[in-house]
């Protein structure tokens, strides 16, 4: 896929809807193991992945938007990669964990991915 | 006996301090009442070898680095390895929260990742000055 062709606004909209769909796929189910099942807020630790979805969904869109970010002495960019980065590995961890995977697991990683590529490519840009 | 700059004792610091985060993976992290055992970090998910194995790598990459292995320069290494050792830091944070009864392992594991990945963001702050 050519992301050369999508305005910078673009990709990171694009990224902040990716993140607010990582949020609902959380909901979802992620585990139905015979009469186990459950969604990605079942586990302890979602509370800390939302606050995560919610900084870097909110550093894009604000940053799409041209608002102003309160961060002085970083690239905005580089703070959602990294952040959207962590997303991708807590997802990547629980699918090797979880017996029994179910369709909202693989909802968050590809929401994750999409979330964590077309950011990246804004920071491409920018570094470059 | 080779004598180190301030980026090479940084980064052996920040070497150390990962690997033993790796060590702190196999102390008991939560009490299961007498059942069972205890719960290391290690054994609590299947999937704990992948934080063990950024970490290490970040780790290794750090010691390499120091004790310059030549080739590697041709990556951004104390970079690199910032990006990396915090997912250790991450992997201990989501532990805590999710968990009751915490043992002493746990709190150790995050002590010593807070440290490396300080200490990694330290040797990057210095590479970058140059």
């Amino acid at each position: 896929m050519d992301l050369q062709g999508i305005t910078r606004e673009q990709k990171e909209m694009g990224a902040a809807v990716a993140m607010l769909l990582f949020i609902i796929s959380l909901f979802l189910k992620w585990q139905s193991f015979g009469p186990i099942s459950g969604s990605g807020a079942d586990l302890g630790s979602w509370p800390l992945v939302l606050i995560i979805a919610l900084v870097a969904g909110g550093i894009v869109a604000a940053d799409g938007l041209r608002m102003d970010i309160p961060l002085r002495r970083m690239n905005p960019t580089s703070v959602a990669t990294y952040l959207m980065s962590l997303l991708v590995f807590y997802v990547v961890v629980f699918i090797f964990a979880i017996d029994g995977l179910s369709y909202g697991v693989w909802l968050a990683l590809i929401f994750s991915v999409v979330g964590l590529v077309l950011t990246f490519s804004v920071y491409r840009e920018d570094t470059r | 006996m080779p004598r180190f700059g301030a980026l090479e004792r940084v980064e052996i610091l920040a070497a150390v301090l990962g690997g033993l985060w790796c060590g702190a993976l196999f102390l008991p992290w939560f009490g299961m009442g007498g059942v069972d055992g205890d719960l290391t970090g290690a054994n609590m998910i299947d999937s704990s070898w992948l934080a063990l194995v950024v970490v290490a790598v970040a780790s290794a990459l750090l010691l390499l680095d120091a004790i310059t292995i030549s080739g590697l320069r041709s990556l951004p290494i104390p970079a690199v390895s910032t990006f990396l050792m915090p997912f250790g830091l991450f992997y201990t944070a989501l532990f805590l929260i999710a968990g009751d009864n915490l043992m002493y392992g746990a709190w150790v594991a995050l002590g010593l990742s807070a440290a490396a990945v300080v200490f990694s963001a330290m040797a990057w702050g210095i590479d970058r000055r140059g």
